[in-house]
């Protein structure tokens, strides 16, 4: 009997295209258009050579000119040597030098004051230099204006903002399962629709007819997620680290979360189709809002105001789970979102449980 | 006037759905411009958010540590924030200054994924620390190799903006009018499409053929309800916009951009009407709303700057009258004039123009 109603709810769910779309080819859509928009944004802050003009006067100071030309030469600057600031204004460069300490912009900006920085440090060293010799006319001037390295970088290579926005989409699909609970659901709560009367009388045991339905829910709404993170991967060119094992893990569970979400919403409350679906695609999109797949800031802001709101956000952990296997190398963290989610899917069969146990009707 | 009255009716019972497109967007709207009040007319170095801790108690790290402080805007957080925030470009690095640092010298610095605002910080402590021990190998001795550094690190250039470049326009009229591609889009889609499939019903359009109401004047009259729904939307966008930014709404520039708007709304009111002859279900409506609405939005540069995309997805995109919409609003921010914008709204008139053609002709289809 497990093996009929396994069998049939497969054929009745996938056979409803409407929810095999919102599930699997809406969230496909989208990371498609994440990528073609926001493909480029990434590489937006990496540093290019400013182009900059400098009047060429200046450059009759031999120390400016070497200055200057060093600077070219370290891949700071693109150097046009002009007599006026027309190269500024028809939007050629970003920054006119019209004097040592004087330095024309068209607008305020990270490269402007990049430009700023460097010819500071000119007027700095000049400075410099004056004082030393002053107390030490024998000093090696080169010496002095030398700057050397003494910061250690170690920054974390494996770092692609882009990547959270399809974690944040994997999150938000596998919450999209809820829409395969709702349908099991009215499959089988007498007081949701003419087959679950049916289903109600027929000779069959119901648990056992709803537990494999729930089961087909969840393992399309696993297969579901899979598909897209391959897609993600190998269309994409997403990263996803390479610890695969956690990765399945914690689509298993999420998925679960997502179809006990829907079945939570079915018979939580006596309102109609249209209104559950609703409350569904509602309460979805204000998660993913707020676990970052709008503005991705939201989730650290939450984190560092509210961060129980994040904990209680199955579409945060998801997220977080996800980001936490592809930048850091412990596992604490995919740990702790883990069983957090865990938790608020524990949370939701309790009621599930209160709400749909022991339910005899005489009549509908 | 039957039918005209009765498409506001079906409109009021999907109202929930097409308001909440509205409210999403003033929540957006209200969130960016709060955050962006760059006055654009006198320069001002960047802000660069830093995570700092000194772990040293020497003099020179202690030197050190004021210079940054005085430099950057020091962020005050968690340290198990620190990578989260470095990763998500809350701060643009983190520097710990080590703690035997007046032996080795060692600052330990972390960027933030591809950002030129870190290279900052890195140059300035290099440039800082060089200094210092180029005053200290020359004999002087801690203090006053500190006063000097500082005397000398006070040295700056005169930045200024240049009177010649042409005034900035505010940058939320720019966001605001690419994003309506978006809003508009969603509900003109919504709306119409929700009333044609009512209308399309196998039932209820067998019963209007065999109504006294001749049948051009009731294409006429839902013709009449689309375009004013069109015109209800564009006018309640353009009246939020001069409430709440009621200065920008005279410049030249906000005007043109009106216009522009304008016309687009009908490019989609045409494009609507395409729709729902194609679409046959509720079911199957508010998939293909939602594809065309966020796929034209995303690939356009509704959302993100046209410039920041890349050229295959720009290509893809000129199918799209959004794409050319979106220009139109770029453009006009470079060159408030009506001839810059003048191409574009052919072309925006001749999508238009070609939407309904092709929905006549597919009138024409079905009933032959």
């Amino acid at each position: 009997m497990f093996k009929h109603s396994f069998k049939n709810s497969l054929k009745v769910l996938l056979r409803n295209k409407a929810l095999v779309f919102w599930t699997l080819l809406f969230p496909i859509l989208l990371s498609i258009f994440f990528k073609l928009a926001l493909g480029n944004i990434a590489s937006g802050d990496k540093f290019e050579k400013i182009p900059i003009s400098v009047e060429k006067t200046l450059l009759e100071d031999t120390f400016f000119l070497e200055f200057i030309e060093q600077m070219q030469d370290d891949g700071y600057f693109e150097v046009s040597k002009t007599n006026s600031d027309k190269l500024l204004v028809e939007g050629h460069v970003i920054a006119h030098v019209k004097e040592k300490n004087h330095i024309i912009t068209k607008s305020s900006g990270i490269k402007q004051s990049i430009v700023e920085n460097i010819i500071n440090s000119y007027l700095q060293n000049e400075s410099t230099v004056i004082n030393i010799l002053k107390n030490n006319p024998k000093v090696d001037i080169d010496k002095i204006i030398k700057v050397d390295e003494y910061v250690t970088d170690v920054s974390n290579p494996d770092m692609n903002l882009l990547n959270t926005f399809f974690y944040t989409l994997i999150g938000m699909q596998a919450m999209y399962g809820y829409l395969w609970g709702i349908e099991v659901m009215y499959l089988y709560e007498a007081n949701l629709s003419t087959k679950a009367k049916r289903n109600a009388v027929a000779p069959t045991k119901k648990s056992i007819s709803l537990f494999a339905s729930l089961l087909v829910a969840w393992i399309i709404n696993i297969s579901i997620v899979l598909i897209t993170i391959a897609f993600c991967k190998f269309a994409l060119n997403v990263e996803f680290g390479d610890r695969l094992i956690y990765i399945l893990i914690l689509v298993a569970l999420g998925a679960l979360t997502g179809v006990v979400f829907g079945v939570f919403i079915a018979v939580s409350n006596k309102k109609d189709y249209e209104f559950k679906n609703g409350l569904g695609v509602t309460i979805n999109m204000l998660l993913s809002f707020l676990a970052g797949m709008m503005v991705s800031d939201i989730k650290i802001i939450i984190q560092r105001n509210i961060p129980i709101l994040n904990k209680i956000n199955p579409i945060a952990n998801i997220t977080d789970a996800m980001y936490s296997l592809y930048y850091y190398k412990g596992l604490e963290r995919y740990v702790s979102d883990v069983i957090w989610l865990m938790l608020v899917t524990g949370g939701l069969l309790v009621f599930v449980v209160i709400f749909t146990r022991g339910k005899k009707y005489d009549t509908i | 006037m039957t039918l005209f009255k009765n498409y506001f009716k079906i409109i009021k019972k999907h109202i929930f759905h097409i308001l909440i497109y509205s409210v999403i967007f003033f929540a957006i709207i209200i969130g960016f411009t709060n955050s962006n009040k760059k006055d654009q007319t006198s320069y001002s170095s960047v802000n660069v958010n830093v995570y700092l801790k000194n772990h040293s108690d020497s003099k020179i790290a202690k030197a050190l540590e004021k210079y940054i402080n005085n430099n950057f805007n020091i962020k005050n957080i968690k340290d198990s924030d620190v990578d989260d925030e470095l990763f998500y470009g809350l701060i643009s690095s983190s520097v710990e200054i080590d703690k035997n640092f007046d032996q080795n010298n060692k600052v330990i610095f972390k960027n933030a994924p591809k950002s030129m605002y870190g290279m900052l910080v890195k140059n300035s402590i290099n440039n800082y620390i060089s200094k210092y021990k180029a005053y200290a190998n020359s004999g002087f001795d801690h203090e006053s190799a500190v006063k000097l550094l500082e005397k000398d690190l006070s040295s700056k250039a005169k930045v200024e903006i240049s009177n010649k470049a042409n005034k900035q326009d505010p940058n939320y009229l720019n966001f605001y009018f690419n994003f309506i591609n978006y809003v508009l889009m969603a509900q003109i889609i919504l709306v119409v499409s929700v009333v044609m499939v009512a209308y399309n019903k196998e039932v209820i359009s067998k019963r209007n053929k065999i109504s006294p109401v001749p049948s051009s004047s009731q294409s006429l009259q839902l013709t009449l309800g689309h375009i004013v729904i069109g015109i209800i939307f564009w006018a309640t966008y353009m009246f939020v916009f001069v409430i709440k930014w009621p200065d920008a709404s005279n410049l030249n520039s906000s005007k043109l951009m009106m216009v522009n708007s304008f016309v687009f709304t009908i490019t989609i009111v045409t494009m609507a009407v395409l729709i729902s002859k194609l679409v046959k279900s509720e079911n199957s409506l508010s998939a293909v709303m939602n594809i065309v609405a966020l796929g034209s939005s995303f690939l356009s540069g509704a959302f993100v700057s046209q410039e920041l995309l890349s050229k295959t997805t720009l290509d893809i995109s000129k199918i799209l009258p959004s794409y050319y919409y979106i220009k139109n609003n770029n453009m006009i921010v470079q060159n408030p004039s009506f001839e810059t914008m003048f191409p574009n709204l052919i072309i925006l008139i001749a999508f238009a123009t070609g939407f309904s053609l092709i929905s006549i002709f597919l009138d024409r289809y079905k009933k032959s």
